[in-house]
């Protein structure tokens, strides 16, 4: 028997699709995707969820801080970072909505979901490399000045300095560490796999 | 707009209910996991009314769907690994009487040790598709496509020989 044959038997035993309700479907399309793009705009709009949160906790500590004109910079560069971060963030957004369509072909669906989810990684971590220096530098600066010490003062007094070079040296690199681990051990397996694709495509 | 929306709804189920079969074939070529199955069933369904309002009618939505499922399929992420290309230990020998529907049990399981690409040009091809438009769906050349498609015919025939030849040695 040749594969045309055999096949036609299969569509009409193993293959042979059960009916399939209207209701089933109504349901199916009602209901949130669970695909990895998706997956990665719920996380994006969790972030964006916080930095809309410290944006108006930014502008808050603005306004508190008035008229001291030390503590007003170091809450406007806050406000300015976290105003960077959404940016971004609401720009991954939007070429994730761009992307996530899956009617093209399959080389380019899984060329453009390799390249996205590359892409929404790095970010990430680049944000994770400045996101977290920043706001401990800020913070501490912050904290200081309130107490009434003048940058100028803070930054020549060795044991502030020192709290400020270890947070920064080591905390900060520790976390940003920490976001590279998470997201190879959440992504890495799925890139391998488009990886892999894409290599039988070529 | 809510008629809008409703009316094309039903366009969209209709189409999807006469064309069930090729959401259901490639969910059992590519997932082994039942509640994966049920999960990607759903999924590619999602997909495709996304991607509904976009449909054009330059393909027959046959096409269509078996591209959005394909997609849908293939950049999901999976729990599950690639089965091996051996024949499952347990299966007997095809039974009497009963020996064109084993054989075709084997075609399944042949198509599935393929690896994922190979098994999509395949499919395609079984279902009747050209090679231009295997091409078309898959971004491959049409001139890659002939060649691996001949390839695959070779390495399905050369399977299931071999699983015959051992099937009847065990009779």
């Amino acid at each position: 028997m040749n594969l045309q044959e055999q096949w036609q038997l299969l569509q009409n035993k193993s293959l042979l699709a059960p009916e399939l309700s209207a209701e089933a479907i109504r349901e199916a399309i009602r209901r949130d995707s669970q695909g990895p793009i998706h997956a990665l705009q719920r996380a994006l709009r969790v972030r964006l969820f916080f930095v809309g949160f410290f944006l108006a906790a930014g502008g808050i500590l603005v306004g508190l801080s008035w008229p001291n004109a030390q503590l007003m910079m170091l809450a406007g560069g806050m406000l300015g970072y976290y105003l960077l971060a959404g940016g971004i963030t609401w720009g991954q957004l939007l070429v994730l909505q761009r992307s996530a369509g899956l009617d093209r072909n399959l080389r380019q669906t899984l060329e453009i979901y390799y390249r996205v989810i590359r892409r929404a990684m790095l970010l990430d971590e680049i944000i994770g490399l400045f996101m977290y220096p920043i706001a401990i530098g800020i913070g501490f600066f912050y904290a200081q000045v309130q107490h009434g010490d003048p940058i100028v003062d803070v930054l020549q007094n060795p044991r502030d300095l020192l709290i400020l070079l270890v947070v920064i040296l080591v905390i900060s690199p520790f976390l940003h560490i920490f976001t590279r681990w998470a997201n190879r051990r959440t992504f890495s397996n799925y890139l391998a796999q488009l990886r892999q694709n894409l290599e039988l495509l070529r | 707009m809510a008629i809008i929306r409703m009316t094309l709804e039903q366009e969209f189920v209709k189409l999807v209910q006469q064309h069930a079969g090729i959401i259901f074939k490639v969910i059992q070529l590519y997932v082994d996991h039942p509640e994966e199955r049920r999960d990607m069933h759903q999924e590619i369904l999602l997909q495709a009314w996304k991607s509904y309002a976009n449909f054009r009618g330059h393909s027959a939505f046959s096409t269509w769907l078996y591209r959005i499922a394909l997609n849908t399929v293939l950049t999901f992420r999976r729990r599950q690994r690639l089965p091996t290309a051996d024949p499952p230990p347990h299966w007997d020998p095809p039974a009497p009487g009963g020996a064109a529907r084993e054989e075709s049990e084997w075609l399944l399981q042949a198509i599935r040790a393929l690896n994922e690409v190979e098994r999509i040009i395949i499919t395609l091809h079984l279902d009747g598709y050209s090679n231009e438009e295997i091409a078309t769906i898959t971004g491959l050349n049409r001139n890659a496509t002939a060649v691996r498609l001949h390839r695959i015919k070779q390495t399905l025939t050369t399977t299931l020989q071999k699983w015959s030849n051992r099937s009847s040695e065990k009779i």
